[in-house]
């Protein structure tokens, strides 16, 4: 490396002192596309909203405080996964497999009661398309959700025990993702349990 | 400006630009689009659009405004036009486990409409290979 180049993380876990880490750059490229995948979403469910004379259906019964209090938790991971990459970034791996498993956890909790809720719903995909969009949108962002804690796994197998790996450029990106996942869901709860 | 004279950061700079241009233009489209048209799905993709945009233009400002604030000269003479990121970045060796993924979720996404026996197998080789793929990258060389 150059002598001048500062002891920077970002900079060292990226190419060079001029630019950042092309990994960090095109995984934010990528989530601005994903964006653009729920945005499809969001602009069905006000088509069908607009066109239709009954919205909710009369079986549609959602329980806004329960799927708030998981949206919550949510919102909680988010921060246990910042820690989680501060602790790899100082170097310390122990705290960061901690709190990215707690992540892991609370993701879970998140993704259990919306199994749970969707057992105990009166309607399904196909009941009519206040179902179609509804399952569409919550179960497109539950598999986010699922694949988040997937990659979180994946990340703490790759950078952990033996390996010269380094963790903390995996799990900055995987933090990226998680927030993008936490906020695609404030929106999405906003717009189906709030405005309805 | 004396950083657009520097290769390294004039990129992002250029970048950061383009995609805050994007997104302005973006955010105006919906604020006129929606006053004109009261249409909530149009208006929802416009602003969602300039979202996209300023994720990535915000990110980039933030990345070159680091950089500019941390400003070291290049410590070699003519640094700059070699790429130091094609050394550093670490890209997995040539393996089977992209195909096997995909062939997983291939499986796995057409079992959707075939039946659960198609679902079982391809979750597992699709959990098989994400984690093959993992492992992959444990050892650096």
């Amino acid at each position: 490396m150059a002598g001048g180049v500062a002891a920077d993380p970002e900079v060292s876990a990226g190419p060079g002192a001029g630019r950042p880490s092309m990994l960090a750059v095109g995984t934010v490229v990528w989530l601005a596309s994903e964006l653009m995948f729920f945005s499809g979403l969001f602009a069905g469910w006000f088509a069908l909203r607009a066109s239709s004379l009954h919205w909710p259906p009369d079986d549609v019964e959602l329980e806004p405080l329960r799927t708030g209090i998981a949206t919550v938790v949510l919102l909680a991971s988010s921060f246990t996964m910042h820690a989680g990459t501060r602790a790899a970034e100082h170097g310390d791996r122990r705290r960061a497999v901690r709190w990215v498993l707690i992540t892991v956890a609370m993701g879970g909790i998140f993704l259990v009661n919306q199994a749970l809720e969707y057992a105990a719903f009166e309607f399904s995909l196909s009941s009519h398309a206040y179902g179609s969009i509804f399952y569409l949108m919550t179960g497109f962002h539950g598999l986010h959700v699922l694949g988040g804690l997937g990659l979180m796994l994946a990340v703490l197998a790759v950078g952990t025990g033996r390996t010269r790996a380094p963790l903390d450029e995996g799990l900055t990106v995987t933090e990226y993702y998680w927030h993008f996942v936490d906020v695609v869901w404030v929106g999405m709860f906003a717009t189906i349990y709030l405005l309805g | 400006m004396e950083q657009d004279a520097d290769p390294q950061t004039a990129g992002m700079r250029v970048e950061a630009r383009i995609f805050l241009g994007i997104a302005s233009f973006l955010v105006l489209a919906t604020v006129v689009y929606f006053v004109t048209s009261s249409e909530n799905a149009g208006s929802t993709m416009l602003f969602l659009a300039g979202g996209m945009a300023l994720m990535i233009g915000g990110y980039l400002t933030v990345q070159a405004r680091q950089r500019t604030d941390a400003a070291e000269p290049q410590g070699e003479g003519g640094g700059g036009s070699d790429d130091p990121a094609a050394e550093e970045a670490y890209l997995p060796h040539a393996s089977v486990w992209p195909f096997a993924l995909g062939m997983g979720l291939v499986v796995l996404a057409n079992g959707l409409a075939l039946g659960l026996w198609a679902v079982v197998p391809g979750a597992l080789l699709t959990a098989a290979s994400g984690f093959g793929y993992a492992r992959q990258s444990r050892r650096r060389d």
